[in-house]
């Protein structure tokens, strides 16, 4: 981040990354806002900004884009990160309320089970606006409450707008409303898998990667098949675990008892935690091996013992890459989570597979929108987490 | 923060192991309903369970529980005691019986019934009077402007040069259940040109691609009692020489869980009994087509009909 006022001192002139952020939303305007259906399986048909809105807003989000794409050529570094961080406030809520209210008057007038979508203009829009965002942020370095400001006002008014039922006619949201009943369930069981495949994933990965730092024997195998096991596509792995796993459970009738059986949660639970071994084994191995010898050395002057180096100076020194490790693991492991809906285990899979079968996309994006949002989530949680645990001495590494 | 960190790690591991840990303790176990990850099993499975509950058993929901080889073997192993499976299904469960079976309701019914009680100690249910087996279908105008109700109709207009395309998935052309059982008893042959492929394909991507004439597309791959047949203004051929096997949807139940509840035979059976091909297309359409909830649509249907 100290690097960003430096590429603005070479290049005075513009901001190259919010030029291409303004491209994005100029564009936005030529395409499709909206997608209308006759009904949920039926051909799209594309309609156009100035098809669902009137001349009074079209140029509000005009000018909006108009603001952002002078800004962009601003050389006062401050200056355009205000510009462009409120335009994106403004411009990120502005899509979506468009997009419901044209939803809402679309099939005020069309048939009786017809749909309306997000169009293409309305996702580049929102992404462009997000660019909008991150630039100013990126160079708002110095000033914490304005970055929060522009990370969480955009947010919290897309998400107050929403608590008005504006977007309750976007095809989305119906998804919703006809599903509601599985869709608590089916998150928890998302979160509670690959969280859960996680926490046991780092109790097994880190003994092995702190072996695999002690003992050159055992350094090979384990990260030979540790990285084996991160090539096996997903649903294959799940695959293969159901039939040694059935095996078993006939076997031994006390494991079906238990609950313990080919198919369901726990064929799920096994393929999760072994997709978590690498990345964690990786950065506990990474994570000890760096830890200064100079450290060391001033510990063991110090007079400690073995066991209190690796307890003082070894672990919190490789705490944060280690942490480092287990983030990654997890926000692969929600990706992974929505394979298990396909083996009986559940989670927010159950409405991709469902919206694939049924051919209807709205219903795939009810399963994958949430799935993305959960990575993204655990990701900005767990950078904190890992920003908090980085011992002061470290800080200006881990946070690279 | 590590005593934290570490009460954090457990709480979830407790969180996951009490996942795994059976449900069982007090009272009787529920029956765990499961289906198919498709719009007819979550509707036959919401049917299912609410006739149970109205009969005071209690139930467990695991509709949707994966595909057809998935859901099967959590039934056998005891994950679920109860789903929707379809008659013609014992073709590919049991090896070496006759083909000819399969193409006969009542006997493929005896057939995989006998068979699966033997040997895995399932039993089969009342089923559905509806036959939602592989089907061709076509866009009503294009049936009746050329006046196609059967596939002896198709076999005529195909070998008389009429233009044909047909969307389909890679299984329905070299399945021999699927089109070369149409083709060697109708007797036509469609040339690669006349296939439009779409590997992976289902139902509701190819009747899609029907109804809005795709690449010159004017056939359709489909399921008997797809809910988008009709929103989608298709219909489907006939097949009144039996090409393909009667694939009549029944409760099938493990035999533990029967014999602590032999009363779900006659729960079950009358709203079964009702549910012919056009009641499950309308069905299925209400969900599918018009996007509303599987338990809505079949607890809609079962108070109309006083079945609760």
């Amino acid at each position: 981040m100290p690097a960003e006022p430096n590429v603005s001192h070479a290049k005075p002139r513009c901001s190259c990354v919010a030029l291409l952020g303004t491209a994005l939303g100029v564009l936005s305007l030529a395409l499709p806002w909206l997608t209308l259906r006759t009904s949920r399986l039926a051909a799209g048909e594309g309609v156009l900004l100035w098809d669902v809105a009137g001349p009074a807003v079209v140029a509000v989000v005009a000018l909006g884009w108009f603001a952002a794409l002078v800004s962009s050529f601003d050389a006062n570094t401050q200056r355009r990160a205000l510009t462009l961080g409120v335009c994106g406030t403004l411009l990120a809520p502005l899509t979506l309320l468009i997009a419901g209210s044209g939803s809402t008057s679309l099939l005020s007038s069309a048939e009786e089970f017809a749909r309306s979508s997000l169009g293409p203009g309305i996702w580049v829009g929102l992404i462009a606006t997000y660019v909008l965002l991150h630039t100013a942020r990126q160079s708002l370095g110095a000033q914490p409450f304005l970055r929060n400001v522009f990370t969480w006002a955009p947010l919290a008014t897309i998400v107050a707008i929403g608590m008005t039922g504006a977007y309750n006619d976007l095809s989305l949201a119906r998804e919703f409303s006809g599903n509601e009943s599985r869709f608590a369930q089916e998150a928890l069981t998302h979160i509670a898998l690959s969280l859960g495949s996680v926490a046991i994933g780092a109790c097994i990965a880190v003994p092995l990667g702190i072996a695999a730092t002690r003992s050159r024997r055992a350094e090979r195998p384990i990260f030979i098949i540790a990285s084996a096991i991160e090539t096996i596509p997903s649903l294959a792995l799940f695959g293969l675990i159901i039939a040694p796993l059935s095996a078993l459970s006939y076997a031994y009738p006390a494991l079906r008892e238990a609950g313990i059986r080919g198919v369901g949660i726990t064929p799920a639970l096994i393929a999760l935690v072994l997709y978590s071994l690498l990345p964690i084994v990786h950065n506990t191995y990474v994570g000890l091996k760096e830890v200064s010898p100079a450290a060391m050395d001033a510990g063991r002057g110090m007079g400690m013992s073995r066991a209190q180096l690796a307890r003082r100076v070894e672990f919190p020194l490789a705490a944060p890459l280690i942490a480092e490790g287990v983030r990654t693991a997890s926000v692969q492991s929600i990706g992974n989570t929505a394979v298990a809906a396909l083996i009986g285990a559940g989670g927010l899979g159950h409405f991709i597979f469902q919206g694939l079968g049924q051919a209807a996309p709205d219903l795939i994006l009810l399963g994958a929108l949430p799935v993305i949002a959960l990575a993204l989530l655990v990701d900005i949680i767990m950078r904190a987490a890992i920003a908090a645990l980085t011992p002061r001495g470290m800080h200006t590494e881990a946070t690279t | 923060m590590r005593t934290r960190v570490i009460s954090l790690v457990v709480s979830v591991m407790v969180l996951a192991s009490s996942m795994l840990g059976c449900s069982g303790g007090g009272g009787p176990d529920p029956i765990v309903v499961g289906s198919k990850i498709d719009t007819e099993g979550a509707l036959l499975a919401h049917t299912i369970m609410l006739l149970l509950d109205d009969a005071g058993i209690e139930v467990e929901d695991r509709s949707s529980f994966g595909p057809t080889q998935i859901v099967r073997k959590a039934l056998i192993s005891g994950e679920i005691d109860l789903y929707p499976e379809y008659t013609g299904n014992g073709a590919f469960f049991f090896e070496g019986t006759d083909p000819e079976v399969w193409k006969d309701a009542e006997q493929g019914y005896e057939e995989v019934a006998r068979l699966d009680l033997d040997t895995n100690n399932i039993v089969w249910l009342q089923p559905a009077p509806a036959n939602n087996t592989w089907a061709i279908a076509v866009p009503r105008a294009l049936a009746s402007s050329e006046s196609l109700s059967t596939l002896d109709d198709l076999a005529d207009y195909v070998n008389g040069g009429g233009e044909f395309k047909i969307a389909c998935s890679e299984e329905f052309v070299t399945s021999p259940m699927a089109l070369p059982a149409f083709q060697q008893a109708y007797g036509f042959e469609l040339t690669d040109s006349q296939l439009l492929v779409l590997s992976g394909g289902n139902t509701a991507q190819t009747e899609q691609a029907a109804a809005q004439g795709t690449d010159g597309v004017n056939a359709a791959m489909a399921y008997g009692t797809d809910g988008s047949l009709s929103a989608l203004d298709l219909v489907v051929l006939s097949d009144p020489r039996g090409a393909q096997p009667v694939y009549q949807p029944a409760p099938i139940v493990r035999g533990e869980v029967f014999e602590s509840y032999p009363e779900i035979a006659d729960i079950l059976a009358p709203a079964f009994e009702s549910l012919t091909l056009e009641t499950l297309q309308t069905l299925n359409a209400r969900i599918a087509f018009e996007g509303q909830d599987a338990g809505d649509v079949a607890l809609d249907y079962l108070t109309q009909q006083g079945f609760l």
